[in-house]
C-alpha cells in the first residue's frame, strides 16, 4: 500500500499538529503513529502521558504539538485521565477529549490495575497504547508485551527461561472481558485504518482503546525501516488488525497476505537465534480464535451503547 | 448568608457528629462536587457518610493509588475533589503525593491516622502514615477534636490554594473518626463564602496548549523549584494566620497552629498533637489544682512547622517534653526531632525531651501523663540525650548511643 502525504492528510510544516523539535530517536516507529493520532483527535485534547518513551516525544520546557500535555508518574496516568474527564463533564466542557497515552509497560504491567479500573468504570477516555514490545525507554528490557522467546536486555539466555513458560499478554482480550464500548488494534503502517478506528472510537462516550504495535530501533533494524517492519508485523499475521465493540462483536479490519514470519524477523536482531516454531503456533492459534469470534453473530443489543 | 447582626458571625447549629462526619460535612458544605474513594479502616466512616450525600458524586476507585491519581485529574480539570484515607492507603499513594505537591495542586486530603504494617498488623492510631509524607511538600494539620477536623478542612482549602500546595488534615483513627462530639456547624452560605471558588493560576487549557510536569532541562531548574517549595511551606505559617483571621471574623473561632493551655506561667511544658492532647490536658488541669506550674502546648501542624508560634510560647528556663504518637526507628519521635532541630539557637536554656507514646493505639492515660510530668520535673539537660518510651508498663529511656546486647 503506497499513499502520498496529501492522501494521508498529513501536511508537514503547515497544519501538522505534532511537529519538529521532539526528542524521539531518529527513525522511531511511534512518532508517525502519534502524529496521525493528533491529526485525527484534533487540538481540543489533553494527553496524559504515562512515563514511557513519550517522555522524550514531548520535551518538558517547550511544546511540539498543539494539544496540552500532562506527564504523570508511571502507573497514575489512566486514573488521572479519568479524573480530568469527570471534571470536564461537571464543568460542561464536553467538546474536549481526554487521552491517556501509554507504552506497553504502562498498559500491560505497572498500570494494568488502573487501566482495568477506568475500563470497569467506563471512563470517558481514549487510551492509546504505543506497544513497542518492551521497556524501550530504559534500553530494551522485557515487558508483559514482549513476544515469547525473543531477546531483550533483561531476558536470561533462552535455555534458562523456556519460551513455553511465558507468553505475551493479550491486552485486548483482557479488556474485552471488561465489556467496554470500543477496542481496536492498529498500525502506523496502515494510517487509513488507524484514522478510521480513531474516528469510530471518538463516537463513543466512554472507554475506548486503540492498541498500536510500533517498531522500535531497539528491535535491531535499520532506522529507515520502521514503517516496513510495522507493515510486516501486520502482513505476517503477528499483529492482526481488528476491533471489538461492546467486548463481544469482533471485526477483522484487514486481511493480511500471511507473508512468511521470517520476512519480519530477519530484519531484526532481537530474533537472532530464536526458534520461531512457538511463535508461529501462537500466531496460527490467535488467528483461528479471532476468525471464530469475528464469525459469531451477536444481536445488536450486544453492542454496548454509550 | 445569615449573619448575627452585632457580632457579624455567621449563624450556625450545634450538632453531635463523629470526626469522620465532620470531615465529610466540611467538604460537602464547601461545595465539593466530586469524591474519589477507597475503603480502609478507620477512614471508611467518611466514605459512608459522603455516599449518603445527594450533592457529591462519589466514585469508588480501584485502589488508593488510583483514587489520588483520579483526584489529581479532577484538579487538572479545575474542580475540587474530596479524598481521604488511612495508613496503608496513604503509603500506597506516596508516589503520587510527590507529584501532586510538585505540580502545586491544592488538593486537601483527610487522614485518620492508623499504625502501618510494620512489626504487625493493627488498626490502632499512630501518626507514622501521614508523617511518612513529611518531606513531600504537603502541608499537614493535626486535629484533637471533631471541631478541629471540620475547621482545619476548611482552613486547609484556603491555605492550600493561597500557597499552591496540597494539604493533609489528620486526626487519630477511632479517637476522632468514630467518637461523637457536639460541634458548631456554620451556615452553608458562610462556608461557601469562606472557601470561595477554586482558583489555580495555571491549569491545562486546550485553547492555550502547554506541557505540564515534564522533564527539566537543567538540574539547576529542579534545585530552584525545590527551594521555592521549601520557602512556600515556611511561608504558609503567615498565610495560615491571615486565612485564620477571615475565619475568625466569619465563624467566631480563633484558629492558630499551636494552642496554649495554662502556658502563661508554666515551668513545665508538654507539647503534643492530636487526641493525645485530651489526656495531657486532663492531667495538666489536675496538677494546676495542686499548684504545679504545668502547661500544654497543642501542636496543630508539622508542615508548616509552627516555629514562629513556638518561639512566642516557649521561654528560657522552661523544661519541656514533646509527646509523639509516632516513632522514627533510630531517632525517636518525629515532632520532637523536628522541634529540637528548629529551636536550636532560637530559645536559650530550654530543656527539651522527647517521649514516644501511644504506638499502635496504646492508650495514653492522664496518670501516665502524670508520670511523665514527674519525670520532667526532675530531669535536666542530661536527659536530652535519651529517647523516652511511655506505655502501659511505665516510662523507659533509651540512650542515643546505646548498643544492643
Amino acid at each position: 500500500m503506497r499513499l502520498t502525504a496529501s492522501e494521508l492528510g498529513i501536511r508537514p510544516f503547515s497544519n501538522d499538529r505534532y511537529f519538529g523539535g521532539h526528542g524521539a530517536c531518529p527513525g522511531c516507529g511511534a512518532v508517525s503513529m502519534l502524529r496521525q493520532v493528533m491529526q485525527t483527535v484534533g487540538p481540543k485534547a489533553y494527553y496524559f502521558i504515562l512515563a514511557s518513551c513519550a517522555g522524550s516525544y514531548f520535551p518538558g520546557e517547550f511544546t511540539v504539538c498543539d494539544s496540552s500535555i500532562i506527564f504523570t508518574v508511571y502507573a497514575a496516568g489512566f486514573a488521572e485521565a479519568e479524573g480530568m474527564s469527570q471534571a470536564l463533564e461537571l464543568r460542561g466542557r464536553t467538546d474536549e477529549t481526554v487521552v491517556a497515552y501509554s507504552g506497553d509497560g504502562g498498559a500491560f504491567d505497572i498500570g494494568l490495575g488502573g487501566l482495568s479500573g477506568i475500563a470497569e468504570r467506563n471512563a470517558n477516555v481514549l487510551v492509546i497504547v504505543n506497544d513497542n514490545q518492551g521497556y524501550q525507554n530504559t534500553g530494551g528490557q522485557q515487558s508483559g508485551g514482549t513476544p515469547r522467546g525473543i531477546i531483550t536486555k533483561s531476558t536470561q539466555p533462552f535455555h534458562q527461561v523456556p519460551a513455553a513458560a511465558r507468553n505475551r499478554k493479550d491486552l485486548l482480550e483482557l479488556l474485552a472481558a471488561h465489556r467496554v464500548p470500543y477496542l481496536a488494534t492498529a498500525s502506523a503502517a496502515f494510517p487509513r485504518d488507524l484514522d478510521a478506528k480513531l474516528r469510530k472510537a471518538l463516537t463513543y462516550k466512554g472507554f475506548k482503546l486503540v492498541h498500536v504495535v510500533t517498531a522500535c530501533l531497539n528491535w535491531g533494524f535499520e532506522s529507515r525501516l520502521a514503517i516496513r517492519v510495522a507493515r510486516l508485523a501486520v502482513e505476517t499475521g503477528v499483529h492482526p488488525l481488528y476491533e471489538i465493540e461492546g467486548g463481544r462483536r469482533y471485526r477483522l479490519s484487514y486481511e493480511p497476505t500471511f507473508a512468511p514470519l521470517e520476512d519480519f524477523t530477519r530484519l531484526q536482531r532481537r530474533f537472532q537465534g530464536v526458534d520461531l516454531a512457538l511463535l508461529k503456533q501462537d500466531i496460527a492459534e490467535r488467528w483461528e480464535d479471532l476468525r471464530y469470534k469475528a464469525a459469531r453473530a451477536w444481536p445488536a443489543s450486544a453492542r454496548q451503547s454509550a | 448568608m445569615a449573619l448575627d447582626e452585632p457580632a457579624g458571625i455567621a449563624s450556625s447549629q450545634r450538632r453531635i457528629v463523629t470526626g469522620a462526619e465532620a470531615m465529610a460535612l466540611a467538604y460537602e458544605l464547601a461545595g465539593v462536587r466530586i469524591a474519589y474513594v477507597f475503603p480502609i479502616t478507620p477512614q471508611t466512616e467518611v466514605l459512608e457518610t459522603m455516599v449518603r450525600s445527594q450533592r457529591v458524586r462519589v466514585i469508588p476507585s480501584d485502589s488508593e493509588f488510583n483514587a489520588i491519581a483520579s483526584a489529581t485529574g479532577v484538579f487538572w480539570g479545575g474542580e475540587r475533589c474530596a479524598i481521604y484515607t488511612s495508613s496503608q492507603g496513604l503509603v500506597l499513594m506516596s508516589e503520587v503525593m510527590w507529584e501532586v505537591a510538585g505540580n502545586r495542586l491544592p488538593m486537601v486530603m483527610g487522614v485518620f491516622n492508623r499504625a502501618l504494617r510494620g512489626p504487625a498488623w493493627t488498626l490502632g492510631p499512630q501518626q507514622n502514615d501521614s508523617l511518612f509524607m513529611r518531606d513531600t511538600g504537603w502541608l499537614q494539620f493535626y486535629g484533637e477534636t471533631a471541631q478541629d477536623i471540620f475547621d482545619f478542612t476548611l482552613l486547609a482549602m484556603r491555605v492550600a490554594e493561597r500557597v499552591c500546595l496540597p494539604a493533609l488534615v489528620c486526626g487519630d483513627g477511632f479517637y476522632l473518626s468514630h467518637q461523637k462530639e457536639e460541634i458548631e456547624i456554620p451556615d452553608e452560605a458562610a462556608v461557601r463564602a469562606f472557601v470561595g471558588e477554586l482558583a489555580i493560576p495555571d491549569l491545562p487549557d486546550s485553547s492555550r496548549p502547554a506541557t505540564f510536569g515534564g522533564v527539566v532541562t537543567t538540574a539547576q531548574q529542579y534545585f530552584r523549584l525545590s527551594e521555592r517549595m521549601h520557602r512556600d511551606v515556611v511561608g504558609s505559617q503567615d498565610v495560615f494566620l491571615e486565612v485564620a483571621k477571615g475565619f475568625e471574623v466569619l465563624f467566631g473561632r480563633r484558629r492558630t497552629l499551636t494552642e496554649p493551655y495554662e502556658m502563661d506561667d508554666a515551668e513545665l511544658v508538654l507539647m503534643a498533637s492530636g487526641a493525645t492532647c485530651g489526656a495531657v490536658r486532663e492531667e495538666v488541669k489536675r496538677r494546676r489544682r495542686r499548684g504545679q506550674k504545668v502547661g500544654l502546648l497543642k501542636l496543630c501542624s508539622i508542615r508548616p512547622l509552627p516555629v514562629g508560634e513556638l518561639v512566642r510560647h516557649l521561654r528560657p528556663g522552661q523544661k519541656a517534653v514533646v509527646l509523639d504518637r509516632n516513632v522514627a526507628a533510630g531517632t525517636g519521635g518525629i515532632f520532637h526531632c523536628e522541634i529540637s532541630a528548629a529551636l536550636r539557637g532560637l530559645v536559650d536554656d530550654l530543656v527539651l525531651l522527647g517521649c514516644v507514646t501511644g504506638l499502635g493505639g496504646v492508650d495514653l492515660t492522664p496518670e501516665a501523663a502524670g508520670e511523665l510530668i514527674d519525670y520532667l520535673a526532675a530531669a535536666g539537660p542530661a536527659q536530652q540525650g535519651l529517647v523516652h518510651f511511655l506505655d502501659e508498663t511505665g516510662l523507659h529511656a533509651v540512650g542515643r548511643t546505646e548498643r544492643c546486647d
